[in-house]
């Protein structure tokens, strides 16, 4: 098999951290009237800033980006390659709408899908970060008709099929 | 056949027993988790009447070769085996050894191809590095050579005749490597290099091989370093000579004790003075660090350390170091508190790391023990943060025009606080880091957060309250390891081993026991075990043994589970007291029928039907339609006199005093048992809290119910209205129910509020102002 290279030129970053986060989560609804999933992706700030300022999606902090709307635009791209929904087989196009910044470190990033009917099987992807930071762990809450329920996602175990009610 | 019987009759015997165990298991006692208590550590947690601990004294030479990156030393250990055993052997760590190229740290990574999608990545996983270190001699006092194995991170050194008890050995270990750069390879202990000037700071630590501790838990700890689960280390006395270029700054574990030699008259007067000052004294100013940082030198210096009782030694060096101190008394101990930091660490370093010191150690050591150590310093790096005795690394810089974020600022006054914090746990209260992360990082958090809300009100705590741990503790249960499990097969170590202790900690101080008997059993532990290397039995044991509270049943949800909180408010049912008064019931009865709700045909019925049978002929009306069911009799009024007299006057007040009832149902859908907290909320305004405690889960985990007895009606009921127990979903925490917004409809009502048009107008506005 050949490998596909993404030619992404940044330096090695270092690999041991004395004190690691390298957790995600994200909180998802689908809104029925209007028929769109809504949700937060919730990230430790410095893993993600530092994450896309050396691949390149960003050039300076999140603090000078707020409300930039290039900005969260392509920081919105870049994530939703490793964060996905599947209707079907087909993914489903989500778009960021903006981020804000906690001050106990925490970046949270809004997103709405396109229009869509959920099947009721359907597949979840989240590794972000993942291919930078091996022990990353990623968790869901998905949000129906007021009842939660958390998956998990790991690196070797990022995709994942659930079943909702209709 | 009799063989058959017996086989069912085990198999029933045996299900018998499991579900009686089930029913009660949250709330067994920790039998079988924990080790049964012996000669050497007590049933009420404290060191045994046997209890013994290795001595570990060192005496090193150091060489910083700062032109090709190497340190070299020789050291001389002496041990002392206060154990009842005979040791045939000894062991040593080699931690450096993990950059060594047969290393097994990266050979553990789970990979796959998608790990391989840059260029940069294939890069990282050729790169090479030759780390570890280079053993050149391992000899006795008298020169003779010992025979040693090394075993990756571990050495053993095989002795002629066997360590008896209270029994010395002295020996030589001879031995260098290249120091890691960080920027590459990463790594605790290593260098940063500033190209523009050719400069370097180097930051060094486990850099020496170092007694494995020898107790009567593990015999000798010598589980390998595989990079997550850190240093076990004994208490010893070490004298270190380091020899740096003689433009360097050296801070270091211990005391300095050739100042005289080292230190210009300038500084040493600033140094005298530092001693009682109330704020940081500069000891190397910020021009003095920037003039001393343009040339080199190929002249060299040896600065001189002395540490006594300390588990390891580390240091920094740097031509570009800044240095301040600033005295502060803890009991009778007078410590000084002190930075090293380049000037690309200010504006924010010169201004907190010191202070930050400071008040770290006061507030530690009111919650814990007392500093006795007489230095605490705090060293600049970029990004990290590392603790040592004495020293800790620590990151945050601000950017190049002397700018910060936030971020960077909390991040630095957290990590700090962190890491000057280690010196409680594990440097003082010595637990086994690499068998129990928790025992250091968790307990260090905890008090990390106690301190940063002494530091500002409100600080920005990352880990501590309660609900920060939601989003990680709900869900799927296969991801999440026990808090005890052995650092290095943890799943997600930040909030395994730093999050979830310091917020169970937390839960127990702020609800289980409530602050006064937490912090007294608290610092019990600290004071028994300081200088002594606990276990987690002993901290278990410790906490109930001080507060005469049974903790079991949270230790074992908490530390030895990966069950959640979500305690579910599922029903209420509203009663009042039947009174007996047959005027007072009848006038109830009236006015529920009264109140009833209608059926439609009923409504309609009244207009529709002008008049009925018995409304227009008299005659149908008989004794049971013509009774008024809702006035009471004498048949009525005597039975309720009669029944009166045989009641006393509080139960007759009782009867009358009109108190509502409500019955509340709840479930345990998240397996971890939970006090539950009951906030009423009455017509009147008011409202009322309870505390029912864990234990109403003891015989029946998944469901119980609650009567509540009120004055006043009430009109709703909030489940854990503080968000003190960590409840993974809030949204069946009401009743009636109300669901808490998400993260995006928050974000929506902040973001209707002004639309982008709107903002840019009031932009414009405040522009046009100026």
């Amino acid at each position: 098999m050949k490998l596909l290279f993404f030619v992404l030129f940044f330096v090695c970053y270092s690999k041991t951290f004395a004190h690691s986060y390298f957790f995600a989560f994200a909180e998802v609804e689908y809104n029925v009237m209007q028929e769109k999933l809504e949700g937060t992706l919730i990230f430790t700030r410095h893993d993600l800033e530092e994450a896309l300022i050396k691949k390149g999606i960003i050039s300076s902090t999140f603090e000078k980006l707020q409300h930039d709307s290039l900005s969260i635009s392509a920081i919105g791209n870049t994530l939703f390659n490793d964060f996905k929904f599947f209707s079907n087989q087909i993914p489903i196009k989500l778009s960021a709408l903006d981020f804000s910044l906690t001050k106990n470190g925490l970046i949270e990033i809004y997103f709405k899908s396109e229009k869509v009917k959920l099947s009721q099987n359907f597949e979840l992807q989240f590794n972000s970060l993942m291919d930078i930071y091996p022990k990353q762990q990623n968790k869901i809450t998905f949000i129906q008709n007021s009842e939660k329920r958390t998956y998990v996602f790991m690196n070797n175990e990022s995709r994942r099929k659930i079943t909702i009610s209709n | 056949m009799k063989n058959l019987k017996t086989l069912i009759t085990s198999i029933f015997s045996t299900l018998l027993f499991c579900s009686q165990i089930s029913a009660q298991s949250k709330f067994a006692q920790l039998d079988f988790e924990i080790p049964t208590p012996n000669e050497f550590r007590n049933a009420s947690g404290g060191p045994g009447h046997n209890y013994y601990q290795q001595k570990a004294d060192y005496k090193i030479s150091l060489v910083l070769d700062d032109a090709k990156q190497i340190i070299s030393g020789e050291e001389t250990i002496t041990y002392t085996n206060n154990s009842p055993d005979n040791l045939e052997f000894l062991w040593l760590q080699l931690d450096q050894n993990i950059y060594a190229e047969n290393s097994d740290s990266k050979l553990i990574e789970v990979e796959k191809m998608e790990d391989f999608r840059s260029i940069s990545d294939i890069n990282r996983e050729f790169f090479k590095y030759d780390g570890g270190f280079k053993v050149e001699s391992v000899k006795s006092t008298s020169n003779q050579n010992l025979k040693y194995f090394i075993n990756k991170t571990m050495m053993r050194i095989d002795l002629e005749k066997s360590l008896g008890a209270k029994q010395s050995i002295s020996f030589k270990v001879k031995w260098w490597y290249n120091i890691n750069d960080r920027s590459k390879v990463g790594g605790r202990s290593g260098l940063e290099y500033f190209k523009e000037e050719n400069n370097y700071i180097y930051t060094i630590a486990q850099f020496f091989p170092r007694m494995c501790v020898y107790n009567d838990v593990e015999g000798w700890q010598n589980k390998q370093f595989l990079g997550s689960g850190e240093f076990t280390l004994p208490f010893g006395d070490y004298e270190v000579n380091i020899t740096v270029p003689a433009d360097h700054v050296v801070g270091a574990t211990g005391e300095l004790q050739n100042a005289v030699d080292i230190l210009s008259s300038e500084q040493k007067s600033r140094l005298k003075s530092a001693a009682t000052a109330t704020s940081p004294v500069l000891i190397v100013t910020q021009k003095e660090a920037e003039e001393n940082e343009k040339e080199g030198t190929s002249k060299t210096k040896t600065w001189k350390f002395k540490a006594i009782n300390v588990r390891d030694f580390a240091f920094a060096s740097s031509r570009k170091f800044m240095w301040d101190a600033q005295g502060v008394k803890i009991g009778d101990k007078n410590i000084l508190a002190m930075s090293y930091y380049p000037k690309e660490g200010n504006p924010l370093w010169e201004k907190y790391s010191t202070k930050l010191v400071v008040h770290t150690l006061k507030t530690y050591s009111k919650y814990t023990t007392n500093y006795t150590y007489p230095v605490a310093i705090s060293v600049h790096t970029d990004r990290i943060g590392m603790e040592y005795p004495m020293i800790c690394f620590n990151g945050g810089r601000p950017e190049k025009d002397g700018t910060y974020s936030e971020d960077t600022k909390y991040g630095m006054w957290g990590v700090i606080i962190h890491e000057v914090g280690h010196n409680f746990f594990p440097m003082i209260i010595n637990s086994d880091e690499r068998q129990w992360s928790w025992m250091d990082e968790g307990l260090n958090t905890f008090v990390q957060y106690l301190t940063e809300q002494e530091w500002e009100r409100g600080y920005p705590s990352r880990r501590g309250p309660a609900p920060y741990i939601a989003d990680y503790m709900r869900g799927d249960k296969k991801f999440i390891s026990p808090i005890m499990t052995n650092s290095e097969s943890i799943f997600q170590f930040g909030n395994n081993a730093y999050g979830k202790p310091a917020t169970a900690l937390n839960i127990l101080r702020e609800t289980i026991m409530g602050r006064e008997l937490f912090d007294y059993s608290f610092k019990m532990y600290c004071e028994r075990w300081k200088f002594k290397h606990p276990t987690p039995a002993d901290f278990f044991r410790t906490m109930e043994d001080a507060s005469a509270v049974d903790l079991d049943w949270f230790w074992r949800g908490w530390f030895f589970s990966t069950d959640f909180v979500d305690i579910s408010l599922d029903e209420v049912n509203h009663f009042q007291l039947n009174t007996a008064n047959p005027d007072t019931e009848k006038e109830i009865k009236r006015l529920e029928k009264e109140n009833k709700t209608l059926f439609i045909g009923e409504i309609r019925n009244k207009t529709s039907i002008q008049a009925t049978i018995n409304e227009k002929d008299t005659t149908i009306d008989d004794f049971y339609a013509k009774r008024n069911v809702f006035k009471s009799d004498t048949l009525d009024k005597l039975f309720y006199t009669e029944n009166k007299k045989k009641m006393s006057a509080e139960e007759l007040a009782l009867l009358n005093a009109n108190k509502q009832f409500y019955e509340l149902k709840f479930t345990n859908k998240g397996g971890l048992v939970s006090p539950i907290i009951i906030q009423a909320n009455f017509e009147d305004g008011t409202s009322q809290v309870t505390y029912i405690p864990a234990e109403i889960w003891r015989k029946e985990e998944f469901k119980v119910s609650k009567v509540m007895i009120y004055d006043n009606k009430v009109t709703s009921f909030q489940i854990d209205p503080f968000l003190e127990t960590a409840d993974t979903d809030v949204d069946n925490n009401a009743w009636p129910q109300k669901n808490e917004p998400t993260r995006f409809e928050l974000f929506q009502q902040q973001r209707e509020k002004e639309n982008p048009m709107q903002r840019a107008k009031r932009a414009e506005e405040l522009m046009k102002g100026k």
